[in-house]
């Protein structure tokens, strides 16, 4: 589904992804661990097509879709979904016109109808429910005065209801608490299909407690250093990244 | 380049004095106001005006002193377009007048205003109890030799309403003005006058509308004065739709007595120089005011909003919250002065300007500034101008909704903040369906 070949990034003068390769399959889940400034959340944004970063060599496929002229919100239609680690706060703008002018341009992207606005409101229901967000939040502006916790909420649930093809979890679980921490565990479980991907960016082993990934990957100074099974994450766990940047 | 004049009539000209200056006005008032400030124009004429750079810092004002204008005395038959359509027939503009081109238009006014219901009255139709309002209050509030659009609006004063809401009445639906300026082929000036006494207890609600669809060069200098008795209560929005050959300068000075509260709601799109002049007394004490704005401006439209708040007594309040959204090459001005005078104590005054730039060819000059005299006061002031953030734009498009859209989302999210203080669902929801159907067209 997607494949990343030698891909090197910078912002400014600083290079920061050094030639990296990931082939993620339907079905899988990967996590890319590492340290402070390996490079991590520039993948995810680069994945996402955040403007900034400047691609200066390799190809990045989607379903064999080279993406990487692609704008943010056409790569977004195709079936890429990236959760913010810090969740924009757009005052003004609230939160249903948001989830439901997304969720209309996906579906215009497909030829497909829009959804009415009853289907809609029952579906924002159903999941609001399910993944814990407070029916009060529903009425304000995206984000604006949410917690820390509440931001990531409502994340998974733009992502439940946009049903994305792969999800990216930028650092999604930095500043959550136990129960924070669970939702986004049960919500990415819930989502995982034979048909779709999710690709987990994270410092810490944590949130690996709740999701089993099919693959780890270590991520040091802009290149994957070593990739494992799960295993690899508890190890990480223990021994630190030293223990990678040693055996390099 | 022409001449600046200094005899009104000949600055002025094509209009028949005949006809309508030298008839004497059935209100005293109207009479003496016409000859002062004719004379008070014929000694300042506009250079002393151009001369007070601080007060034109950034609005030229010198072309409305070179051309030669005309004053209408008829119109041609209105047909509303769809715009017009959707203001004249909202809902909450039910008990409306509408002039075109200067005059009232009956067919689409609600005439009953003026008669049956008598919540507005013509000066020149006024009974002897108005009469006795409109010499008393007429002028009151207007210094002439402060301002010489005022002068000129009272020098060709013709006829004025009277909107004078009686003591202990609340009226529930608003009371709305609209002036249509649709002459194509003279330079068209028109000078509305409006005065409005709110009585003692009394609750109201004003919408002043003012759209121009002169493709000539065309002048509107409308005056709105509004005496306000202790514990009064009005609403007054404001509408200022033009274009880029219009001038429009209009001038809003309110006077409140003690524990009397005016919130005002202000929205332009700018014209070739569009001018909002507010001035406000807070002369009695616990009175309050609330100045709300919002100008989105485009092509080279320029906007000055020029709002004077003095606190004159104890405990009154200021609050001064404005916005704008620029776009293309066009202008906006933001001053606001808020003066606290020594008396004044436990004054609270806010004032906040917030600009959103669309294009990097737009000019925001915003200065908010306070004056105080008196030492026990709560004031706080401040002013930005900003493009969109690349976050909030990533947010959005990273959720599949395009670039265009996701503007659109911002700016209307950018413009909610001043519709929030709209206290009316009903024109709220109107001054939402003007800001769609006039300046956010993708």
């Amino acid at each position: 589904m997607l494949k990343i070949k030698n891909l090197h990034v910078s912002i400014g003068e600083t290079k920061i992804l050094k030639g990296l390769d990931l082939d993620i399959n339907s079905g899988e889940i990967h996590a890319i661990m590492g340290p402070n400034g390996s490079g991590k959340s520039t993948l995810a944004n680069v994945i996402a097509g955040k403007p900034d970063y400047i691609v200066d060599e390799g190809s990045i496929l989607f379903n064999d879709i080279p993406i990487l002229d692609l704008t943010p919100d056409e790569r977004a239609n195709l079936g890429i979904f990236l959760a913010f680690q810090y969740p924009v706060e757009l005052p003004g703008i609230p939160m249903k016109q948001f989830i439901k002018t997304a969720l209309d341009s996906k579906l215009k992207s497909q030829n497909i109808k829009e959804t009415s606005i009853r289907e809609f409101n029952e579906m924002l229901k159903v999941e609001s429910e399910n993944i814990g967000i407070n029916t009060k939040l529903i009425k304000r502006s995206v984000n604006e005065g949410f917690s820390g916790g509440e931001k990531k909420r409502n994340e998974m649930l733009q992502m439940a209801l946009l049903k994305p093809q792969l999800s990216v979890l930028d650092e999604t679980d930095s500043g959550l608490d136990i129960d924070a921490l669970k939702t986004v565990g049960k919500s990415v479980n819930k989502l995982s299909t034979k048909e779709n991907a999710t690709l987990i960016v994270t410092h810490y082993q944590r949130l690996l407690n709740y999701i089993t990934p099919t693959k780890v990957h270590v991520l040091i100074d802009g290149q994957i250093s070593k990739s494992g099974g799960p295993e690899l994450a508890s190890d990480l766990e223990n021994k630190g990244y030293d223990w990678v940047k040693s055996l390099k | 380049m022409n001449k600046i004049n200094h005899d009104i009539e000949n600055h002025f000209n094509n209009f028949n004095r005949v006809k309508y200056l030298k008839k004497t006005n059935t209100v005293d008032k109207v009479n003496t106001l016409r000859k002062s400030a004719t004379d008070s124009f014929k000694n300042r004429g506009f250079n002393s005006e151009i001369a007070n750079k601080e007060k034109w810092k950034f609005s030229n004002i010198k072309p409305i002193a070179r051309e030669k204008f005309h004053i209408l005395s008829n119109s041609q038959e209105f047909v509303p377009n769809s715009l017009d359509e959707k203001i004249i027939f909202h809902k909450s503009n039910s008990n409306r007048l509408i002039f075109v081109d200067g005059q009232i238009n009956d067919k689409y006014s609600d005439i009953s205003l003026l008669t049956e219901k008598s919540l507005v009255t013509t000066f020149t139709n006024s009974n002897l109890f108005d009469k006795e309002v409109i010499n008393k209050q007429l002028g009151k509030l207007i210094n002439h030799e402060n301002d010489i659009f005022s002068t000129i609006n009272s020098a060709l004063l013709n006829d004025g309403l009277l909107i004078n809401i009686k003591k202990n009445i609340t009226l529930n639906t608003p009371i709305s003005i609209i002036f249509i300026n649709t002459n194509q082929n003279e330079n068209a000036a028109t000078f509305p006058r409006i005065l409005v006494v709110c009585e003692e207890n009394s609750e109201a609600s004003i919408v002043e509308g003012h759209i121009s669809y002169a493709t000539q060069s065309s002048l509107d200098i409308p005056v709105i004065e509004i005496d306000m008795n202790k514990n009064s209560n009005l609403n007054h929005y404001k509408y200022m739709l033009g274009n880029n050959s219009g001038f429009n300068i209009s001038n809003t000075v309110v006077s409140l007595e003690e524990n009397s509260d005016y919130n005002s709601f202000s929205f332009s799109t700018g014209s070739k120089i569009a001018r909002n002049s507010v001035d406000i007394n807070l002369i009695g004490k616990y009175s309050n005011c609330n100045l709300n704005g919002l100008y989105i401006t485009k092509d080279k439209n320029h906007i000055d909003n020029h709002l004077n708040i003095n606190h004159k007594n104890t405990h009154t309040k200021s609050n001064i919250f404005y916005k704008g959204i620029l776009k293309d090459s066009s202008r906006a001005v933001f001053s606001g002065r808020v003066l606290v005078e020594r008396n004044a104590q436990k004054t609270e005054a806010t004032q906040s300007d917030k600009n959103l730039l669309l294009s990097p060819n737009v000019r925001i000059n915003t200065k908010p500034s306070l004056e105080i005299y008196a030492d026990d006061v709560q004031c706080a002031h401040g002013a930005t101008a900003s493009y969109f953030t690349d976050e909030a734009m990533f947010y959005l498009q990273s959720r599949g909704i395009d670039q265009k859209t996701a503007e659109k989302l911002l700016i209307e999210g950018f413009a909610q903040e001043i519709f929030e203080q709209i206290p009316s669902k009903l024109v709220k929801n109107f001054f939402s369906e003007i800001l769609i159907n006039t300046s956010i067209q993708y």
